[in-house]
């Protein structure tokens, strides 16, 4: 699913009590997802985006996300090189968030991680990405070296799931867990 | 106390004379032009100390900025009487014009939305680059929602711009609380006591009254957008404090910081950005 948030919320979004009134529209429009749907955020044609909109509308929105029973993930599109992308950068850092920001970077168009990783989780997330799917008691048989149990592993993952990073699937007893979108670039 | 233009110092010079006894009646009868900030802390001044502080004189009521500023009723404004006058629904864009903002509702009221599209063209049409327009509307678009948020003022906070030559400024004033006390709301910050140092913590980010809540407190970023662009100019006054900044910097441990002023009730802001460096004379009569 894509929305078109310039159409859906106009293209200048600031301040925090647009931002909470825009948390509510946008959730409207979501009604009709499925657990487990990737949603395209298309901020083309936005002009402004503060700090203050953000945290009021997207902090919540993932959130509200990350509810088993909504289940959506975002892709944030439109956004790499945009004024706005330090407001989002550093509401992610303050509030220990991630966010999935498309663009293009040079001739292609790549998927970037806005958010300070923890070392721990750019491990988590670098060994996801190298396996494809995992779960945590595989990541305890694979890499014995990392001296961590699975439940460690499983938290790791459960932690970095519900940051709205990693997909989670129950499959029999287990919960198998792979990145919403592959190729992502870490930022710093 | 010899200046004829009404700009924030003389109203901080007229509050000195006010504190010290002596008579400022023929010093404000003698006003023959307002700043826009100047005008709007007068307004904050007379609606704390009515019974002694003057009405502007005819001069200053009769200008354009001040038929400007009669078009809404306000205490901290021109006329305090009369119907509202329904804001104009075009964005065709004015040399002056004021908002009144009580609660979150009217920020997020298409009428506020057209008030600032209008400022947003305006600064566009003296020459602001559109980038530099965009942050500024943004800037006031912030701190009227700060207002209405944080203020908690016993009257609606009270919103100018003013574009004319080379000079795009806002100000939003409000007679609530001020800074010092909001910050107090939140046990960190109980140990300021004084007011400039309570403007500079509120002026960083993630900085809130509301305790542990780290996606808060993002409202001036906005203003610091406006300020490294265009010899952009921003004032912060509140209680006996003001911090004051010019031109290419993001630090807010750099600028002027004035401690000690007259007090005045809650918290006044203004922001300009200029299409040329501002001139000596220009700058003392802001």
């Amino acid at each position: 699913m894509k929305l078109a948030i310039a159409d859906l919320l106009g293209e200048r979004l600031q301040g925090e009590p647009n931002g909470r009134n825009a948390f509510s529209t946008v959730c409207k429009a979501l009604a009709g997802t499925k657990p487990g749907e990737l949603v395209t955020l298309d901020f083309g044609g936005i002009r402004v985006v503060t700090a203050s909109w953000i945290s009021a509308m997207l902090l919540p929105l993932y959130r509200w996300a990350a509810d088993e029973r909504t289940d959506v993930y975002f892709v944030i599109t439109n956004g790499l090189g945009a004024d706005w992308l330090d407001d989002l950068r550093l509401v992610a850092r303050f509030n220990r968030r991630f966010f999935l920001v498309a663009g293009s970077g040079g001739k292609a168009t790549k998927t970037m991680l806005i958010g300070a990783l923890e070392s721990s989780e750019r491990r988590t997330l670098e060994l996801v990405a190298e396996l494809g799917e995992v779960t945590g008691a595989e990541l305890e048989r694979r890499h014995p070296e990392e001296n961590i149990r699975a439940t460690g592993w499983n938290n790791r993952l459960k932690d970095l799931y519900e940051k709205r990073v990693l997909r989670r699937i129950k499959r029999g007893r287990e919960q198998v867990y792979s990145l919403v979108v592959g190729g992502m670039e870490f930022d710093g | 106390m010899k200046s004829d233009i009404l700009c924030v110092e003389l109203v901080q010079d007229i509050q000195r004379a006010l504190r010290n006894g002596r008579p400022i009646e023929q010093t404000v009868g003698g006003l023959r032009q307002a700043s826009l900030p100047g005008i709007m802390e007068y307004g904050c001044l007379r609606w704390s100390n009515r019974k002694i502080v003057p009405p502007l004189p005819p001069a200053i009521v009769s200008s354009p900025l001040g038929i400007a500023l009669q078009e809404v009723r306000s205490e901290l404004g021109l006329r305090q009487r009369g119907g509202d006058k329904v804001p104009p629904r075009d964005t065709r864009s004015r040399e002056f014009e004021f908002f009144l903002v009580a609660q979150e509702a009217d920020v997020v009221n298409q009428l506020f939305g057209e008030y600032v599209l209008r400022f947003d063209f305006a600064a566009k049409r003296i020459g602001l680059p559109e980038k530099t327009a965009d942050h500024l509307q943004a800037a006031l678009h912030e701190m009227a929602a700060n207002a209405v948020t944080h203020a908690k003022a016993p009257i609606p906070a009270l919103i100018g711009y003013e574009v004319r030559g080379h000079t795009a400024t806002f100000c939003v004033v409000d007679v609530g609380i001020g800074v010092l006390e909001s910050l107090h709301s939140n046990p960190a910050y109980r140990q300021l006591s004084v007011h400039s140092e309570a403007i500079r913590t509120a002026l960083q980010d993630h900085v809130s009254c509301v305790v542990g809540d780290f996606s808060r407190g993002n409202g001036f970023r906005s203003v610091f957008k406006s300020l490294v662009e265009q010899y952009g100019d921003l004032r912060f006054r509140s209680g006996e404090g003001c911090v004051r900044m010019h031109g290419m910097d993001l630090d807010a441990d750099k600028g002027k910081e004035l401690r000690s002023l007259p007090y005045l009730p809650g918290f006044q802001v203004a922001v300009s950005c200029r299409t040329r460096p501002p001139s000596s004379r220009r700058m003392a009569q802001s």
